[in-house]
């Protein structure tokens, strides 16, 4: 299970995104860091075909992202920064079960991944309720239970506490470190990386340090901020 | 309360296909549009209430879904006051208050799987012309999502003018909220995408 990118760049308009990145991602807990318009983003959607890159290639498992983007989203799940953004269905099951029935399985199939999902969050006794009246932590684990039913081998989580507060940040990354899939979190908060196996930074558009978490925060720490 | 939401029931229109209530809705909707005696009209509506009750819905249901729409209906009224007297300007807003109920009790005992499937096959035949029937599909159902979600960035681009000493006129909030709703609506596609619908 590999992802890699080969010669990447992003162009928006006259705006280099990413410059050249090359890289191969295998670690189950990978960290991508750095400032406010370094690529993070770009650098997360990348991964599962939502931006295509202006020139070079990413592959998941030899499929690219270009040509079998609805595969790699099968393999691929990413949870967005705002959990509002991610609820797409009126009632808390029908959100769970729109991964599932959108990648073809049966409605009893995808209904049976949901209800399992909504279980692993304790959100089963709310499945009839309108997903927009949920709370910010319920939505935020809704958002997950919605990537997660569909099982996954990775799961991109572009800034997972950026909009939460401590108690719910830190119950997010807790359930993050609980799950049994490849992660990569994008964040710039570094002490949500504790314990993972590689940390990249990003600065400009270009990775500019690529190692363990130790190193690669302290580079950060020291050089970005 | 949740407007057009699904609500879980065993009542016969919870039982009864999305094809049959879409069928209803549609005969009830040119029925009002074509009575022309005010007591069918009436009874029409009263029809409306009771198969409400028939399915098991409250009225605190059914006045969140008539919430919304109240300065819409009160305007409707004021407009066609002036312009059809009292008994038009009444006839029009009762027309468009139970048409949206009609709606709403299609909507509350539909669930959204089932609304998704019956409408695929709806316009299946369309895919010749180049129509993709699930996209269509998706489009109608997702509205639904989105009536909340702009009550939401409608009532916080308000607030957020009166907090900063503006007083409660509406419009000048629309710019702003037209501006947001592109941008949440944006990132609600990209969702879509992200979760295995639609593009390759």
């Amino acid at each position: 299970m590999t992802i890699t990118f080969d010669h990447v760049a992003v162009r928006f308009g006259d705006l280099d995104v990413l410059r050249d990145v090359s890289l191969s991602l295998a670690e189950r807990r990978i960290g991508v860091i750095g400032n406010n318009g370094s690529g993070k983003s770009t650098f997360a959607r990348l991964i599962n075909g939502l931006v295509l890159p202006t020139s070079g290639r990413v592959t998941v498992d030899d499929l690219d992202t270009r040509r079998q983007g609805q595969e790699i989203r099968k393999r691929v799940g990413f949870v967005f920064q705002n959990p509002d953004a991610q609820i797409v269905m009126p009632t808390v099951a029908e959100d769970a079960a729109f991964g599932p029935r959108a990648h073809g399985f049966s409605g009893d199939e995808a209904n049976a991944r949901a209800d399992a999902a909504l279980e692993l969050f304790n959100l089963a006794h709310l499945k009839h309720r309108a997903a927009f009246t949920l709370s910010g932590g319920e939505k935020q684990s809704l958002a997950l239970a919605g990537v997660l039913a569909l099982d996954p081998a990775w799961i991109v989580f572009d800034e997972p506490t950026t909009m939460l507060d401590r108690n719910r940040a830190k119950a997010a990354m807790t359930a993050i470190a609980g799950l049994s899939q490849r992660v990569i979190v994008v964040t710039h908060h570094v002490e949500l990386l504790a314990g993972f196996e590689r940390v990249i930074v990003l600065s400009n558009g270009g990775v500019v340090c690529d190692d363990t978490p130790e190193r690669a925060i302290a580079y950060y720490v020291e050089t970005l901020t | 309360m949740s407007v057009g939401v699904y609500q879980p029931g065993n009542s016969c229109f919870h039982r009864a296909t999305p094809g049959l209530k879409l069928a209803a809705l549609a005969i009830y909707a040119v029925a009002l549009s074509v009575v022309e005696q005010f007591v069918f009209l009436m009874g029409l509506s009263a029809l409306v209430l009771v198969t409400w009750q028939i399915a098991g819905l409250t009225w605190a249901q059914l006045s969140a879904n008539l919430k919304p729409l109240i300065w819409i209906l009160l305007a409707l009224f004021g407009f066609q006051l002036f312009v059809a007297g009292f008994w038009g300007a009444f006839d029009t807003v009762l027309t468009l208050a139970a048409l949206v109920v009609a709606a709403a009790l299609v909507s509350h005992t539909t669930r959204t799987d089932d609304m998704l499937d019956t409408l695929t096959a709806t316009f299946s035949p369309f895919l010749r012309f180049g129509v993709k029937p699930e996209d269509a599909a998706f489009v109608l159902v997702f509205t639904v999502r989105l009536v909340p979600f702009v009550s939401i960035v409608g009532r916080e681009a308000i607030d957020a003018r009166r907090a900063r000493g503006a007083g409660r006129n509406p419009v000048p909030a629309l710019v702003p909220m037209v501006i947001r709703l592109m941008r949440e609506t944006d990132a609600l596609s990209e969702a879509v995408v992200a979760r295995g619908f639609g593009r390759t």
